[in-house]
């Protein structure tokens, strides 16, 4: 079958969308997930047999295309996340139903292209094409918006075009040296040593920071919380949370596995940037009182593990960031998704407004609480399983170079990793356990939209538990085996301690079913008072010790006032450069006609 | 085969049995230090006899799945530590294991069971009590991690059995000036890893009585402290694998009765702490000293 067919497919029905009058909003809904599942099924049918995969490249394409197993394996997790996201939206969006499927599918077009790009500058032109289509996306704003959230849609599209495009612009310059130093556009036949010249150095720096704006790793993430507040949650779970960081940490482990041979000192900063996002990240999480915004500096803190294992450059460490690349775009897609479902419930994301959803919504409870446990690490979730591998990635370091920088980053990791999952029962905590506060709870207005909310955040769930459990038989094995072979420094059995696990839960209840207890149903207790809704512990409170502690309290104030925001400070240089010039822009015609005029007479002179 | 490792030895219940023992040496040595005369030898299976014989209470307003499946998971993961732990004195070649990283993840189940577990009660104390425990995990964790960063760094290996292998040859880990520094702070962070005194903060007697156990009753609380005792043998004999190995003469039980010991008196001589001191002891105290073990290590001492 030929290669490119997804991508024809999905930029014809983009196209196609973008010019349907509004009114067909019944017809798009329609046929935009039957599109969406048919690229998926197209993406698997491309994907199988593992060795040679079942394609053919059309001759004009021959030079363009790269057909290796990681190529193809992005490839397909752009067809999984296509597909989870068009059943989604479908019961998610009710309003500007063709313009969200007309950029949908423009960008899953081109998330398809950048994956099998084998030309750097196609790759350079969907990247771009990209950017533009999530300024557009995001500008739908949420559901439901009144002025002010319509104007802050504005604002976060605004920023975000400006910081992916500013990196964009590296992009451009890392392929201009590229092309200096060897004449070649083609991935597969450039290979650099980067401590050879400053300016392979300078090229990788340029790729690097690309891939950062793109996937959200610090500085270049201020983009990802603004933009989580306002787009519609669809968007926020396929670009954020899922497409940029594919494609960016793919950017990124190309760079590494065949552009570039990086050298260790290059790598350790590579590490460091890994970790410092992971650490910052997750601290501004655990403090956010907006669900959307919660889950958006997660996105950002979970980046850094897969900068971290892929800035290790040996094998065991690249397939983890690769791997936990997937694992985080399932759970976190997964985790917006849900939230998104909440939100369509309550008409709320404030965590201190919600509270005992979780009687209400028990399928959102268990797959938001998969996917929480998942991207904390627990194991035998996927999350686990690729941070280990991200861990013993580091650790194998150790060897090579001075131990002290990895060993901080290692202990940065594995200490963000429970931040996370003190972020996380704050977030179910506040949602679904909290008691209920005395706010209107609507109803799904239509069962089969309800269906379409559940049914891809039940299949992402089981996902997170399939992966972890399976991970050597499914994916590792077969996959990342085969993309760099490694060797795992220790051990670590999901299947056997899956069904331990089991058997240890079916001996309590057996020990709970002999014991023949009579269950009672009783009042709270605290003391002999009656609860009283003020009583209310909402999970927003839980940290509150650690955001008044001394030295936190400073950086958190800093952080609050966007101190750190790169995307504030440029713009301040930029305004204070531009001071002069705005004298000279003063809106007079006179003033106008008589630069013109110097101008004129400038020309004529030097002519 | 895997199954009785698990449920019979070394797993859950010979871990139980012996965590019994342990804790009425516990209590024993406790009540000498009060001058009191102490429990007889089985109460602590008299206490759990007991509590599986009691009815169960369940809240009202409590989220009943997730409050009724915390105990049992959490007292099932802790059992996988035990298999994991136990195994490598036993029977080291055996298929199923697991290394470093993994048990100490493994280790963390059973504090977030009590979270959600408590959380779901829907209770303000408990959910009081919840924050801590989460507060208290953090607190340690980071001091926890950092020294166990040590014994990565002196044999680059995460597997028990290496690092056990490692000792063997070269001594334990423990006596290298690096090795006791983070040893000593290990052993703090476990004594908060128990919930002991002085880091008993979630439970707070005094203030939240009971705290994150406050709603728990009969058999679901009974499973909560077969856990702890569970814990009472398998942090202490992990930390011995880790920093002070090799265990493979009788002289190791001793080893053991050792850190009980030194846990027993922690907590006999320690008031508690709140949270936010502990937090601040941790991070600000313990941590940076870890860190310098870290330093220590690099540099080979």
């Amino acid at each position: 079958m030929n290669i490119l067919l997804p991508i024809e497919l999905s930029l014809i029905a983009g196209i196609f969308f973008l010019f349907l009058p509004e009114k067909a909003k019944l017809f798009t809904k329609v046929v935009a997930p039957l599109i969406g599942i048919l690229n998926f099924i197209l993406s698997i049918i491309l994907f199988f047999p593992i060795g040679g995969g079942n394609f053919v490249v059309p001759s004009y394409a021959s030079n363009f295309v790269l057909t290796d197993l990681l190529s193809r394996f992005i490839y397909l997790g752009v067809g999984f996340f296509g597909f989870i996201i068009s059943l989604y939206g479908t019961g998610y969006i009710t309003k500007n139903v063709n313009r969200f499927f007309a950029y949908f599918f423009l960008t899953l077009g081109s998330a398809f292209a950048i994956g099998i790009a084998d030309n750097l500058i196609v790759l350079l032109v969907f990247w771009g094409f990209l950017g533009m289509t999530l300024y557009m996306l995001i500008q739908l704003g949420k559901e439901g918006a009144n002025l002010s959230d319509v104007l802050q849609a504005g604002e976060a599209a605004k920023k975000t075009l400006i910081i992916i495009g500013a990196s964009d612009c590296f992009l451009i310059m890392g392929i201009g040296i590229l092309w200096y130093l060897t004449n070649s556009f083609r991935i597969t036949e450039i290979s650099l040593i980067t401590n050879y010249s400053p300016l392979i150095t300078f090229s990788f720096v340029c790729f690097a920071i690309a891939s950062f704006a793109k996937a959200g790793n610090m500085p270049l993430h201020t983009w990802i919380p603004p933009c989580a507040a306002s787009a519609p949650i669809p968007v926020t779970a396929y670009l954020p949370a899922s497409l940029d960081k594919l494609l960016g940490i793919y950017l990124l482990s190309r760079c590494v596995i065949s552009l570039y041979k990086v050298s260790p000192g290059l790598s350790t900063f590579v590490m460091i940037a890994g970790a410092l996002t992971i650490i910052f990240a997750v601290f501004m999480a655990m403090i956010q009182h907006s669900g959307r915004k919660l889950l958006s500096y997660h996105a950002v803190s979970q980046v850094g593990y897969m900068v971290l294992g892929i800035g290790t450059l040996n094998p065991i460490g690249i397939c983890g960031g690769l791997f936990h690349m997937i694992n985080n775009a399932i759970y976190k897609s997964c985790l917006f998704l849900g939230l998104g479902s909440v939100e369509k419930n309550t008409g709320t994301d404030d965590l201190d407004n919600l509270g005992g959803l979780a009687k209400k919504m028990p399928l959102t409870l268990f797959t938001m609480l998969t996917a929480s446990l998942a991207i904390s690490g627990i194991p035998p979730l996927n999350g686990f399983f690729s941070k280990w591998m991200v861990y013993q990635g580091v650790i194998n370091t150790f060897s090579s170079r001075n131990a002290f920088i990895p060993a901080l980053c290692l202990i940065a990791a594995l200490f963000g990793s429970a931040l996370t999952l003190a972020s996380f029962m704050k977030l179910i905590h506040s949602i679904f356990l909290a008691r209920e506060s005395k706010m209107k709870t609507s109803h799904f207005p239509l069962p089969i939209s309800h269906f379409l909310l559940i049914l891809p955040q039940l299949i992402l769930a089981i996902a997170c538990i399939v992966l972890g459990i399976f991970a050597y038989p499914i994916i590792i094995k077969p996959v990342f085996q085969n993309i760099l072979p490694f060797e795992a420094g220790g051990i670590w059995q999901p299947e056997w301690a899956a069904i331990l696990i089991i058997a240890g839960v079916v001996l309590g209840f057996i020990i709970y079913g002999v014991s023949r207890i009579k269950v009672r149903v009783t009042p709270e207790f605290i003391g002999g008072e009656k609860v009283t809704p003020e009583m209310k512990v909402s999970g927003t409170e839980f940290y509150l010790t650690i955001e008044e502690m001394p030295f936190f309290g400073k950086i958190y104030e800093w952080a609050k006032k966007r101190f750190f925001d790169i995307y504030d400070i440029f713009r301040a240089w930029v305004f204070f450069f531009t001071k002069v010039f705005r004298f000279a822009h003063s809106g007079s015609l006179p003033i106008y006609l008589l630069w013109i005029l110097g101008g004129l007479a400038i020309i004529l002179l030097i002519w | 085969m895997i199954l009785f490792y698990y449920l019979v030895f070394p797993g859950f219940l010979a871990t139980f049995i012996l965590g019994g023992i342990a804790s009425w040496i516990e209590r024993k040595l406790t009540a000498r230090i009060q001058a009191r005369v102490g429990p007889p030898f089985l109460q602590p299976f008299y206490d759990i006899r007991k509590l599986f014989i009691k009815e169960v209470t369940i809240p009202e307003n409590s989220v009943r799945s997730i409050f009724m499946a915390s105990p049992i998971i959490s007292f099932a993961s802790v059992s996988i530590v035990a298999t994991i732990v136990g195994l490598n004195l036993v029977n080291p070649n055996y298929s199923f294991n697991g290394d470093l990283i993994v048990c100490v993840y493994l280790l963390l189940i059973p504090s977030l069971c009590l979270i959600l577990g408590s959380g779901a009660a829907g209770n303000p104390l408990s959910s009081i009590g919840a924050s801590r425990e989460m507060k208290l995990v953090l607190s340690y964790e980071l001091a926890f991690w950092t020294c166990l960063a040590v014994p990565m760094i002196k044999t680059n290996e995460i597997r028990l059995i290496s690092l056990m292998e490692f000792q063997a040859q070269n001594g334990a880990i423990a006596s290298s000036l690096s090795g006791i520094i983070a040893f000593i702070i290990t052993i703090i962070c476990m004594q908060a890893k128990l919930g002991k005194v002085p880091f008993d903060i979630p439970e707070a007697e005094t203030e939240l009585a009971g705290g994150a156990y406050i709603e728990y009753s009969g058999p679901l609380l009974g499973f909560f402290k077969i856990t702890q005792y569970m814990m009472l043998v398998i942090l202490p004999v992990f930390l011995l694998q880790i920093f002070w190995g090799p265990i493979n003469s009788w002289v190791s039980i001793l080893k053991y009765l050792v850190l009980l010991v030194v846990i027993i008196l922690l907590e006999n001589t320690n008031p508690r702490l709140k949270i936010k001191q502990a937090v601040k002891t941790l991070w600000f105290g313990l941590f940076p000293v870890a860190v310098v073990s870290i330093i220590l290590a690099v540099l080979g001492l």
